[in-house]
């Protein structure tokens, strides 16, 4: 019983830790350094591709039988390394463009990489690739386990494996930030003519964060190939891309604990959303000589989401957090001032 | 008035498109000098420090600083060289404290002491920043946030200033005290090109002077003999 709980459970676990992770690296290129990217997704897709055909191409073509956990292992430095080097190519021709233009020029390179794939015969057209189950594969013939065992243990492998690799990311975006590159990152989002007048290399900067971005999202982007042990072009659409960017802009631009916050409101809503009982209706459309038409709330997350949006912007356009970031000290100055209004406005 | 200037820009020839803004603009600035570029608006005074700081890439003419030709160079290339621009409408960093400010105009900066002696010098001299110094800088005052841009400027321990418009916007008493400031920098060397709407001041606390009519020099002097000059007068001094 609990071993099923924890199956629900640690997948979903396991895949918001992913978001998150995601979530984190895009929060640095578009609400830290202020680059309007709409490519994430790609960057993201990058990273998965690369895993899932080290592992379930290249062994079948090099005929080296079952792909064994060094190649595994491997997997994640090459991902990293080859979505960052497509931030590279990206980066440095569409950062000289501003705002909007950038915003184009990456959602071209999203949607470019998605129709190659879907075009693509290594990489397995729209049927995608499957990932043979490396880790599940490890622990049952070279350490010997028992089947339950195995699964239990790959799923526990693969929450501490997401998390950890959001908390690495926090961490180094973290002290980035709060570095002398930190704050010409910030003085870049501030104002980027001031900045260069200030002595800052804007191109230096920007093509520095995009690819530090981009080889993040690779990383995130080999577990979830890994764990879901398939990948298709779709997953990778643009709409996941503009999910991200809602996440980066609710949680604060720049506050990298508002888009943890944010990631996981907005991962669990669709979720709790299903556990809806199929006897509850809500009306959501009047059709004349009909009347109201209900649906199951399950199916309203989309209306839900926009509605979220819009309530935040009217109501806290600044995002969750602000620019700032949750502290212990900001913490203990929350609960101190908490009777009054005080504090900081 | 022996030594080579620091600063000379040369029949510079700048373009807006297809529209010249600047038609062989030449001034030169030597060191402790404060010399200020007067005109009206849309004559080109802007656009000839942009052009000099290297935002703007003429199209011909060539800008001289400390004896190395820098046109075409990026501006934080210039800046580290030594030569520093206040732009127009201040643009300090809203939302970072006023200290922030400080240390971002250090950034080309490695040494650690002599920034916080700055930040404590320019504190001194402006002790409303020193007030302010933990807040954001978009809550300051027009004429604060001037202050605090012209600091922030200083941080980088700039060869010479440029300043671009610094009253422009501010109540009169503010202009005033911007003026005072201008006055003191320069009582300590800091070597100044200044561009100003308002002439009368700028003429006042500068050595020299230019005057700029639609992209063209037309006049250049000491101050005081453009103050005295009856079409300059006419012109921008209210008679």
């Amino acid at each position: 019983m609990f071993w099923d709980h924890f199956q629900f459970w640690g997948e979903h676990l396991l895949l918001v830790g992913i978001w998150v992770s995601l979530a984190l690296s895009l929060n640095l290129i578009n609400g830290s350094t202020g680059l309007f990217s709409l490519g994430h997704q790609g960057f993201f897709g990058v990273g998965a591709y690369t895993a899932a055909m080290l592992v379930a191409v290249l062994p079948e073509k090099m005929g080296w039988g079952a792909p064994g956990i060094g190649l595994f292992l491997l997997s994640f430095p090459l991902a990293m390394l080859t979505a960052a080097l497509f931030g590279l190519l990206v980066g440095v021709p569409c950062l000289r463009m501003r705002g909007d233009y950038l915003a184009i020029a990456t959602l071209g390179f999203g949607e470019i990489f998605r129709i190659f794939a879907i075009n693509s015969e290594t990489m397995g057209q729209s049927r995608g690739l499957s990932v043979p189950n490396v880790v599940r594969a490890f622990f049952l013939d070279t350490l010997k386990m028992e089947r339950d065992d195995a699964r239990h243990l790959e799923l526990i492998f693969y929450i501490a494996l997401s998390w950890g690799l959001s908390l690495l990311i926090f961490v180094c975006m973290r002290n980035l930030m709060r570095s002398a590159h930190g704050r010409a990152i910030m003085a870049i989002r501030e104002d980027e003519t001031a900045a260069e007048l200030l002595g800052v290399n804007l191109t230096r900067y920007k093509v520095l964060v995009f690819v530090l971005g981009a080889g993040m999202a690779g990383l995130s982007g080999a577990v979830y190939a890994h764990y879901l042990r398939y990948v298709v072009p779709e997953q990778f659409a643009l709409m996941q891309g503009v999910i991200f960017v809602v996440i980066v802009v609710m949680g604060g631009m720049g506050s990298f604990s508002g888009t943890v916050i944010a990631t996981i409101i907005i991962y669990f809503i669709p979720v709790l959303l299903s556990f809806s009982p199929d006897s509850v209706r809500v009306p959501v459309f009047f059709e004349p000589g009909r009347g109201l038409v209900y649906r199951s709330p399950k199916e309203l997350w989309q209306v839900i989401f926009s509605l979220l949006l819009i309530g935040m912007i009217l109501l806290r356009p600044q995002g969750i957090m602000g620019s700032r970031e949750v502290t212990f000290g900001w913490m203990r100055k929350r609960a101190e001032s908490a009777p009054g209004k005080g504090g900081v406005t | 008035m022996s030594a080579a200037p620091i600063l000379a820009a040369e029949q510079l020839d700048v373009f807006y498109g297809g529209i010249q803004a600047l038609r062989g603009v030449s001034l030169d600035v030597r060191e402790g000098e404060l010399v200020t570029l007067i005109g009206a608006n849309g004559a080109g005074k802007s656009t000839t420090l942009k052009t000099i700081a290297g935002i703007l890439a003429p199209k011909s003419g060539k800008v001289r600083f400390n004896g190395a030709e820098i046109q075409g160079r990026s501006s934080h290339l210039i800046l580290r060289d030594g030569l520093a621009l206040c732009p127009e409408g201040r643009r300090i960093f809203p939302n970072l404290t006023v200290d922030e400010n400080l240390d971002l105009g250090a950034y080309v900066r490695h040494d650690a002491q002599g920034v916080k002696d700055d930040v404590a010098r320019w504190h001194a001299t402006f002790p409303i920043l020193k007030e302010r110094a933990r807040q954001l800088a978009g809550t300051l005052s027009g004429g604060e946030q001037q202050m605090l841009a012209i600091a922030r400027a200083l941080m980088s321990r700039p060869k010479v200033l440029m300043l671009d418009e610094p009253s422009l916007g501010l109540a009169p008493k503010l202009v005033d005290q911007i003026f005072a400031v201008l006055k003191e920098l320069k009582g300590r060397g800091v070597t100044i090109l200044l561009v100003e709407q308002n002439a009368r001041q700028a003429l006042e606390v500068a050595d020299r002077g230019y005057v700029l009519e639609t992209g063209r020099i037309v006049k250049h002097g000491p101050a005081s003999d453009l103050s005295g000059d009856p079409a300059v007068r006419k012109a921008y001094l209210g008679g």
